[in-house]
């Protein structure tokens, strides 16, 4: 047990090393985008009123009549926050490939010194997506840490007056993206993660489908995609199907849907591990 | 022992495999030998667990291949097999994370004998060179069993020499080797056992030595008449 | 030390010729030890299995034997040492003779030259 321990905690480490460049990458650009956003955005703000207020000689008043009080969902819906959260977003799924894919990639297959590795194959499974998870959660923080300075320097560049009085709190319940990856509602975020890990699970089955059967293989993952997809979502048209909207409360749907989802994650991960131990190909 | 037996392999229509036994034993060295074909390679490959086979069977000791058994048996594929921003002594410590019989003493005596630089990256090393790396990264194993697929393929004949002179050392001493080659003319004299392979079968399994005091014949003499005959 | 085998014949025995050659010529005195036979592998570049072929051949016609736990050393026997130059000699003249053979030649006029060629041959040496 503690030998499993210790390989699974150097593979993880192992892979945290390789993803590291990209992910502080990842990092970098969103904090420096973000910052941008945080100066930029309410300058621009203040440069207008100011401007308004000099030209058309009104009161800030009559300013923020013209112009409404700002607040830091004004900065929060603009590119310079999206654009980094959608970039993680979607760099992080590209990894999700290219952590299996790179290890046959080239003249360096890797895959020989990771499948002769004499500890379980299912390490290098977990390990790969730990190391997903890592970087999910980093970029969670980060996020959260750069929302939170992003806020200060906000309400310091704006005059008092000038600002609407929302809070961090309320910008981010609003905003489309961030209260579905931020930890804002336990409701959303547990959904957003439970969707997620499933997510993680069945393409991780997929690629590994692929490896194992090539193109056969890339067939029977997209049917395996598909097939999980349905059965995932089938409680949401049940009412449909029984023609009765009142048969079954929300939440026992929305335990049927956490039970399927459970079901399809370790189906996938029994699958992942005959695969590899039986049929993955170098 | 390793113990390969009937297996098949079929990549789409083509049958690669068609029904291969043999065995293995502990302190020789064996060679698979077959012109051309994929054969080899995916041999060493079934026996390693790295790709399914249809058919038959391989065990090591009479075990069937589990990963804890890859601290028995080693295998040095055609094909750098740590990474390419590594350096020999990462892709060494790598090693020494998980193979509870990596012998680095020998590691470093084989860093030695090959004259390579620990704090080189392997990328930038020559074709030669990686190779090198790679037989150390499989010989520094306190292993029972090596596979080398071509190990003297696409080298300079210097490094030939020296990857040549492993075979009598005791670097190979008491295990039991399997090599691949499609070139057997620099190496016939450091052989016990010879299996031809062709068409998926093997055509043919001899102790070399025994064949030439019992037929006057060198390895090439029977591969001639095999391959052309 | 370097030998170049060739490939129809076993190579045991080639290392045994190689060998027998080294103790008549005395390069390799009675009662020495023998390298090991991965050592002697080594040197060769050839199985070390082959070389203990050679080696229980050798043991066998007792040119040199093996004590529990310690390496083979060359024999110290004098008949046995004396049978192996004999032999060496006999193979050695039977070789000269039929090579000579198609020529027809007497044994006074091919004395000179062989004398000739020994001293040379020492000469060369020196």
């Amino acid at each position: 047990m503690k030998q499993y321990m210790k390989s699974l905690l150097n593979l993880t480490a192992f892979e945290l090393d390789r993803i590291s460049k990209f992910l502080y990458t990842l990092l970098g650009v969103t904090l420096l985008l973000n910052l941008i956003g945080y100066i930029y955005t309410p300058m621009r703000y203040v440069g207008r009123m100011n401007e308004y207020m000099q030209t058309e000689s009104v009161t800030a008043q009559q300013a923020i009549e013209r112009f409404g009080s700002f607040s830091f969902y004004d900065v929060t819906s603009t590119l310079w926050l999206l654009a980094p959260a959608t970039l993680g977003i979607s760099g992080l799924l590209l990894y999700s490939l290219f952590i299996w894919y790179r290890e046959w990639m080239g003249k360096n297959t890797f895959a020989y010194r990771l499948l002769m590795l004499p500890v379980p194959r299912m390490q290098i499974f977990y390990s790969k997506l730990f190391v997903i998870y890592i970087a999910i959660f980093s970029l969670i923080a980060v996020q959260i840490i750069s929302l939170t300075i992003g806020f200060q320097i906000v309400s310091a560049i704006v005059p008092d007056d000038w600002l609407s009085g929302m809070t961090l709190v309320q910008a981010l319940n609003i905003h489309p993206l961030f209260t579905v990856i931020l930890p804002v509602s336990s409701f959303y975020f547990l959904s957003a993660n439970g969707i997620g890990l499933t997510f993680m699970l069945v393409l991780f089955t997929v690629i590994l489908l692929e490896r194992s059967y090539s193109f056969k293989g890339l067939g029977l993952g997209i049917a395996y995609g598909v097939v999980t997809v349905l059965i995932a979502a089938f409680p949401v048209f049940l009412p449909d199907l029984v023609q009765n909207y009142y048969f079954f409360y929300d939440s026992e749907i929305m335990a049927l849907i956490i039970v399927l989802m459970t079901v399809i994650g370790v189906t996938s991960l029994l699958i992942s591990r005959h695969l590899l131990n039986k049929k993955i190909t170098i | 022992m390793i113990e390969v037996k009937d297996i098949h392999k079929q990549f789409g229509r083509k049958k690669v495999l068609n029904g291969v036994s043999f065995t293995i034993e502990k302190g020789e060295i064996s060679c698979l030998v077959g012109v051309n074909g994929v054969g080899k390679t995916t041999i060493l490959n079934a026996i390693m667990n790295l790709t399914p086979v249809k058919k038959g069977s391989v065990t090591i000791d009479g075990e069937t291949l589990v990963p804890a058994l890859y601290n028995k048996i080693a295998f040095i594929p055609d094909a750098s097999i740590s990474l390419p921003h590594f350096t020999i002594q990462e892709s060494m410590d790598f090693m020494n994370d998980y193979y509870d019989t990596w012998n680095a003493r020998r590691a470093k005596d084989i860093l030695k004998f090959f004259r390579l630089n620990a704090y080189d990256k392997l990328r930038d090393l020559s074709k030669g060179n990686q190779a090198k790396v790679n037989l150390l990264l499989g010989l520094a194993l306190d292993v029972e069993y090596i596979l080398m697929d071509e190990p003297f393929s696409g080298i300079d004949i210097f490094t030939r020499e020296q990857i040549t002179e492993v075979f009598s050392s005791y670097l190979v001493e008491d295990r039991g080797v399997l090599i691949t080659t499609h070139e057997i003319n620099d190496i016939e004299h450091l052989l016990d056992k010879v299996i031809l392979l062709d068409e998926g079968k093997i055509y043919k399994e001899f102790n070399a030595e025994h064949m030439r005091e019992t037929e006057g014949k060198s390895v090439i003499d029977v591969m001639r008449e095999v391959y052309t005959g | 030390m370097s030998v170049t085998f060739n490939k129809r014949d076993p190579i045991y025995l080639q290392v045994m010729t190689h060998l027998k050659k080294q103790i008549v010529s005395g390069e390799l005195k009675p009662g020495v030890e023998m390298p090991s036979r991965r050592q002697l592998a080594n040197q060769l570049k050839i199985n070390p299995n082959t070389v203990q072929r050679a080696y229980s051949e050798m043991e066998e016609q007792r040119l040199i034997f093996t004590e529990p736990n310690k390496p083979s050393r060359i024999s110290e026997d004098p008949n046995v040492l004396n049978q192996l130059k004999k032999e060496w000699l006999n193979q050695a003249i039977t070789r000269f003779v039929s090579a000579i053979d198609p020529i027809d030649m007497d044994l006074e006029d091919l004395m000179p030259m062989i004398e000739q060629e020994l001293a040379n041959r020492k000469k060369a040496q020196k």
